[in-house]
């Protein structure tokens, strides 16, 4: 079902030429931006930062799928079915990582050869599956933000906005982590993304593999946290419209 | 199979800004009726009267207030799981399917959701498309379609969970004449498979041919839980008299509207065809011999139409809301 839908979001061609482009020259004008300020690294950190914030915000367009279902009324259907309504909605828009996990790997594919990057083609590759587990917990995230969403139809598209801007301000893309102040350098901690963007940093610098390990858990454990709190969101949204009748069909 | 004890629902009205004053809305008010297994039932009442709420609640979309209701044998309150797996939902209206889509992947999609076994969700799909007439079309996206074929599809979509009780929300609302026919027929094949139907409508003769008894509420109130024949001879309802005059008789028709006993005389679609109506009940055979002694010869008595026990019942408070 979720992949049925993708071509009707995406042709291979619209894919190609709009996504990756599009998302692309966004990580292009970081990258420039990091070439302009001139000090040594400042390029690549924002180049591998940028290139792994494209899955992000790519999953963060399940946000828009799931409100369509408040829309198009199949949701009170989805209420009564025997299924668990945090678990469809969680299986409903998996092209969004998959497809976000192509246009990232392309992103930073493109942008390591135009610039040629210090790091090796193959550590790219290796990169792939930091890639696939950013793109799980990143969805993980975007989808508690697609429950809100849900529960809250109004701003639906302020909360996907806010959600991305904590991800791409605070997680470590273009400058640090440390950079911020205190409390917000603990929040990135939980965040997802920040810990797999920082795996990837290690990988590529060739870092040591304890280090990209660590990193790598770390980000698991931040997608089973979102992955928990969205199946959490989900059951009370659910028993609060039983509640109040805001489940309706017509 | 269905059985429903003194149910009440109330919502506050509007939004809740102060959360000491709540006016409430009672759209359920003790509500008590059953349904055994492998009867259509029909229930039927004005706008506003409750049905949807009471259909929500039924399939465990929305929590009663007080009372309690039990589907396939089970509480839908404590035991939501196990209702949710034996019950089928459709309601009318062009929402509830994923327009994108084909049929086919609508129905596979509702399939697996209603863990249907993962190598039989496509024979299953094909089946319900098969069922329901839509094979020719079933990859075609469901935003292609009729509204007729929209809720044939529906109906597809009710059954993926091989459902014991269905439950129909005005499923042929705005739907013309024919397609609402072809439903109702697709309705009747359900229930001669001994399936368990509730059904909403606001189409009398819908619920005539398609319900084995009807219950009639009102302000969320039952007026009445009887057979769909026997409604008006239970509510004391008048008997008609059909009856065909010949072309030379219009004196006789002008003189039998004067009776004291004759309510009134209806025009039927037929030529010099008449429904008579009576009042009280009882004077039905007064009227019967007048007739037969000023040469009607053909006449016959038939029981009120459910529309106009409905009409008669539910029409008595006007417009008023
Ligand atoms: N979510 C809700 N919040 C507040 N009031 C509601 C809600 N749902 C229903 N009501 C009220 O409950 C009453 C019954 O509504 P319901 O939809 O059950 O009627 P119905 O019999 O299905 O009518 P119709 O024939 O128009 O479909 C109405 O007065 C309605 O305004
Ligand atoms: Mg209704």
């Amino acid at each position: 079902m979720s992949f049925a839908e993708l071509p009707t979001t995406y042709t291979l061609r619209s894919w190609t030429v709009g996504w990756v482009i599009r998302l692309g020259s966004q990580a292009l004008f970081f990258v420039l931006l990091g070439r302009l300020t001139g000090a040594t690294g400042r390029l690549e950190y924002m180049l591998v930062g940028n290139s792994v914030a494209v899955v992000a915000m790519e999953t963060m367009f399940v946000s828009a799928t799931a409100v369509t279902e408040r829309f198009q009324g199949t949701f009170p259907l989805l209420v009564v079915s025997p299924a668990n309504m945090g678990l469809v909605y969680l299986g409903r828009g998996l092209h969004w990582p998959a497809s976000g996990l192509a246009s990232s790997f392309a992103v930073l594919s493109a942008l390591s050869l135009v610039f040629s990057s210090p790091w090796h083609w193959w550590q790219v590759v290796l990169a792939l599956p930091l890639l696939v587990l950013v793109a799980v917990s990143t969805y993980c995230y975007a989808c508690l933000i697609a429950a809100l969403s849900l529960r809250n139809v109004k701003f639906r598209t302020l909360y996907p906005e806010t959600g991305a801007l904590l991800l791409t301000a605070f997680c470590g893309v273009n400058v640090s982590t440390s950079f911020w102040p205190e409390p917000l350098h603990w929040l990135a901690q939980l965040l997802p993304l920040t810990h797999g963007l920082e795996a990837v940093r290690h990988l590529l610098n060739g870092g040591a593999a304890s280090s990209v390990l660590l990193q790598a858990g770390l980000e698991i454990g931040c997608a089973a946290l979102w992955a928990g709190l969205t199946l959490l969101l989900f059951e009370r949204i659910v028993a609060a419209g039983r509640r109040d009748g805001s489940l309706g069909f017509s | 199979m269905i059985e429903v004890t003194e149910l009440c629902r109330t919502f506050s009205k509007g939004k809740r800004l102060r959360r000491t004053e709540h006016p409430t809305v009672t759209a359920l008010d003790r509500v008590s009726f059953s349904v055994p297994t492998g009867e259509t039932h029909g229930i039927l009442g004005p706008n506003g009267a409750g049905k949807t709420t009471l259909i929500k609640i039924l399939s465990t979309m929305l929590v009663p207030t007080s009372g309690r209701a039990v589907v396939a044998g089970h509480d839908v309150v404590s035991q939501t799981d196990v209702v949710r797996r034996r019950i089928g939902m459709v309601f009318g209206g062009d929402r509830g399917l994923y327009d994108r889509i084909s049929a086919r992947q609508n129905l596979a999609f509702w399939a697996t959701l209603y863990r249907v076994d993962p190598r039989r969700v496509d024979a299953r799909a094909a089946m319900l498309l098969e069922r329901v007439g839509l094979t020719d079309r079933a990859d075609e996206p469901v935003e292609r379609f009729s509204r007729g074929m929209r809720q044939r599809l529906h109906l597809a979509r009710g059954l993926v969970g091989d459902p014991s009780v269905l439950f129909l929300d005005e499923p042929t609302v705005g739907m013309d004449p024919v397609a609402a026919r072809e439903f109702r027929s697709l309705v009747g094949e359900l229930r001669a498979e001994g399936r368990t139907i509730l059904l909403t409508t606001h189409d009398m003769g819908e619920a005539e041919a398609l319900c084995d008894r009807v219950t009639l509420v009102d302000h969320g109130r039952v007026l009445v839980t009887e057979n769909t024949a026997d409604v008006g001879r239970t509510l004391g309802e008048p008997q008609g008299i059909d009856i065909v005059l010949a072309p030379h008789q219009s004196e006789t028709l002008e003189s039998l509207s004067k009776l004291p006993e004759v309510r009134s005389v209806e025009r039927l679609s037929g030529a010099h065809a008449f429904r008579v109506h009576t009042e009280p009940p009882a004077s039905v055979e007064t009227v019967m011999r007048w007739l037969v002694d000023h040469g009607v010869l053909s006449l016959q008595v038939r029981p009120p139409t459910l529309e106009e026990v409905y009409v008669r019942l539910i029409g008595k408070r006007g417009l008023t809301v």
